[in-house]
């Protein structure tokens, strides 16, 4: 995480971790992260909230995810992880993780501002296109989400600006992180959980070639 | 580990007196347990938490999709419940239930002093997520004291805790290379993990670089390379943080525990927070502990010849604090008025990382519980005008991952396809720092507040001092130094410093020395003012060294029980 990142997670942005899936070795920098998370946690919001862990007991309120943004959100994820030779995000059961975001990880301002985010995309992919996003035609969908993308590249390198605020940094980070820790993703990686001995300089898989 | 179930509940004091009582069933609480039972004393280690049993308790292979939160937490449980625990790597998704809950274990600390108490309370205690990196103090440090006037001089040498060192170690496992380094010995080791490609080459850059004055290895770590008196060799699946079900790192319910229950002479009883320890005015000694049943609140005494306190540094000081008499009306063994005084840690989190181009072609393959380690340099084989004492560092150099995306623009199947190779070799060194003993870094009983159990807190009041932040300075520097003769680029250099606390190798406030005046232990861990009582964590350490200190504790623990043993023979104790 760069530094400004850091800071803006001090800020009270989605204050936690980076995941380092399953990785000891990327301790030393979760370390730092988790501390200047933690620094954010404490200077309001998550600490007096309610909200318990999204454990699947009892009767649960509707997600906030709606399927109407549930659409949104599995559109989008699928043109930034597209189905190839391996699974897409759509497959993977991306919206799954970010339902749980949303109703029991996020700040509520961090939320909100994601949701709101979300809710601008079938508007404005009307008044453009047509049609809302998911039922836009491939090439439009790219168009669309490639602005967005651009303006994340513009934000991340302005000094004065604060790309995690935007909420498409939200979608591309969640995005990624559902995907790759899915069954699909992790099946479509070669993952392993388990090896016979540790390689420091192993030649890479074809499938980490990309060939 | 298979602990009877007879021995692990229900236990009622009884008039019977064991012939120890182990405080704590950690790093240091489990060596006193097995040495002390395998030569014939029967043992009660008593432990605050709960029994964990690793069959149902441990969980290193649940895969990221059954996490509700994908390994990113139970972020607000976390804020409400551990928000000081929450700041450890190891207290994640998972793991978070061997870390306390903060609420129900509160202490206080300055407002513009934090100190980060990280805590595990629950049979193995943090045995069960420590780091497990294993490094010999030396007379480096062992002299250190008494050479630059600093605290007070050890009582020992490293001649005395050597055999010891040899002793923990050949039941431990640790993997590791020999080097020869007179400031971090050599000791028993199993064969050394692999570095990988770009760690071999930046460590062959800094040998001609520096002229030799500076050497990396492979980390010294307390995990299996092969098989090891009946536990299995890793598996690098991980993240050892969340337990391990083949043994193949050291903690105490993997390894002493099960042997000391193998005697048949311990007796393990959970949940059972002491609250002080009982001084016996007329025998001039200790008769045993008071206990606070942690579920159903019961009071209760048990009794013993001998009171063993491995409870943590911090926590052990805390009962015997809190253990007040008209003859210690400041605590236990404080005759001197130091205990709670001198408290430590490492400085951590400061260094640098840089990528290095080249090595394409290749990659790490399996997940390597350990990482590289740089031996101390500073006034060793180089000299500093700035600071007293130094450093090593920690870190290791691997492919970055998909989780790079996330700052990278770009998506598509072109994006996909390129996450799914590894990215650039990243490498990332931290300098973990030497702390100097300072009376005004100290721990107090806190007159207004108590924990669930009714027992007093503690009031910390640690900062780190300007060694500290010069030496800390220094290491920043030198790191980008050296990934830069190894040919890093886009190097970043971190210079903040986590608050004391953080490193987790809290230590120092029940001293050993050589004067009772000045300290609260003797050479064999032993309290100058009560003769049956050793304290052998973290809370006797005179200096800090900059090694991460628990091979350290489990020499004293295991040289502490020979002792009190012997010592018993001779009628002394």
């Amino acid at each position: 995480m760069k530094r400004r990142t850091a800071i803006g997670v001090l800020g009270g942005v989605a204050g936690a971790p980076v995941l380092m899936p399953l990785d000891e070795v990327g301790r030393m920098l979760a370390w730092r992260e988790q501390v200047l998370a933690s620094a954010g946690l404490a200077g309001g919001d998550g600490a007096a909230s309610t909200n318990g862990p999204a454990d699947g007991g009892g009767v649960q309120a509707p997600s906030l995810l709606t399927p109407e943004r549930s659409r949104v959100m599995e559109a989008l994820a699928e043109v930034i992880i597209p189905e190839t030779d391996t699974p897409g995000a759509s497959e993977a059961g991306v919206t799954g993780f970010v339902a749980a975001l949303v109703d029991g990880w996020l700040a509520d301002d961090d939320r909100d501002r994601f949701l709101a985010g979300l809710d601008t995309v079938d508007p404005a992919c009307r008044e453009r296109f047509g049609s809302p996003f998911a039922e836009c035609a491939p090439g439009e969908q790219a168009a669309f989400v490639g602005d967005l993308d651009e303006e994340l590249t513009r934000l991340r390198e302005d000094p004065a600006a604060d790309e995690t605020q935007s909420f498409f940094h939200n979608v591309k980070r969640f995005t990624l992180t559902a995907y790759f820790t899915s069954e699909a993703g992790l099946d479509a990686l070669g993952y392993r959980t388990t090896f016979r001995t540790f390689e420091g300089c192993a030649p890479l898989t074809p499938r980490e070639a990309g060939r | 580990m298979t602990i009877p179930r007879r021995h692990l509940f229900h236990i009622r004091p009884r008039r019977q007196e064991y012939d120890a009582i182990i405080v704590g069933s950690g790093m240091s609480g489990g060596w006193a347990a097995k040495e002390l039972t395998e030569l014939g004393a029967n043992v009660l280690v008593l432990e605050a938490g709960p029994m964990i049993i690793p069959e149902r308790d441990y969980a290193e292979h649940l895969p990221t999709y059954q996490m509700p939160y994908r390994g990113w937490n139970d972020r607000k449980a976390v804020a409400a419940e551990q928000p000081i625990q929450g700041q450890c790597y190891a207290c994640d998704e998972v793991g978070r239930k061997f870390f306390v809950n903060d609420i129900e274990n509160p202490y206080t600390t300055e407002p513009d002093k934090p100190f980060l108490w990280i805590r595990g309370r629950q049979v193995g205690g943090r045995s069960i997520m420590w780091a497990r990196q294993c490094y010999r103090l030396s007379d480096l440090d062992f002299e250190a004291n008494a050479r630059e006037g600093y605290g007070v001089d050890w009582p020992i040498r490293y001649a005395d805790l050597a055999p010891w060192y040899d002793h923990v170690e050949a039941f431990v496992g640790i993997s590791g290379r020999a080097e020869g380094l007179p400031q971090v010995p050599d000791g028993v080791f199993l064969p050394p993990m692999e570095m990988s490609c770009v760690e071999e080459h930046v460590a062959g850059a800094i040998d001609s670089a520096f002229g030799g004055t500076r050497r990396m290895t492979i980390g010294r770590t307390a995990v299996l390379t092969r098989d090891h008196k009946g536990r299995r060799a890793c598996h690098y699946c991980g993240p050892c943080h969340r337990g391990c079900r083949t043994r193949s790192y050291f903690s105490s319910l993997n390894a002493t525990l099960p042997a000391a229950e193998a005697t048949g002479r311990m007796t393990l009883r959970p949940n059972s927070v002491v609250a002080e320890v009982v001084w016996d005015p007329g025998a001039g000694r200790a008769s045993g502990v008071r206990v606070i049943d942690a579920e159903t609140h019961d009071e209760m005494e048990f009794h013993a010849r001998t009171i063993f306190l491995g409870a943590s540094a911090l926590e052990s000081t805390r009962i015997l604090l809190n253990s007040k008499s008209p003859d210690f009306p400041d605590g236990l063994a404080n005759s001197s008025g130091v205990l709670g005084k001198y408290l430590m840690d490492h400085t951590m989190d400061v260094g640098a990382r840089a990528t290095f181009p080249g090595w394409e072609d290749r990659t790490t393959r399996g997940r390597r519980p350990n990482g590289i380690y740089i031996a101390r340099f500073r006034n060793v084989t180089e000299p500093s005008p700035d600071f007293l004492r130094g450093y090593g560092y920690q870190g290791s150099a691997r492919r970055e991952g998909w989780g790079r995306g996330t700052s990278m623009p770009g998506f598509g199947a072109g994006f996909k396809s390129d996450l799914f190779r590894p990215g650039p070799w990243s490498f990332g060194i931290e300098g973990f720092g030497e702390c100097l003993p300072r009376e005004e870094n100290h721990v107090a009983l806190d007159p207004d507040q108590v924990d669930k159990w009714g027992i007093p807190t503690l009031r910390i009041s640690c900062d780190w001092g300007d060694n500290e932040r010069a030496m800390m300075r220094d290491a920043a520097l030198q790191a980008a130094e050296m990934l830069e003769a190894g040919g890093g680029r886009d190097i970043t250099i971190d210079t903040e410093m986590t608050p004391p606390g953080l490193t987790i190798h809290e230590m120092g406030t029940a001293r050993m020395g050589r004067d009772p005046a000045t300290s609260v232990l003797n050479a064999h861990n032993q309290a100058w003012d009560v003769p049956n009582l050793f304290v052998i964590d973290g809370a006797s350490m005179a200096s800090s060294g900059c090694q991460n200190p628990s091979l350290t504790y489990m020499a004293f623990a295991a040289r502490a029980s020979h002792y009190a043993v012997w010592a018993a023979l001779r009628g002394e104790v």
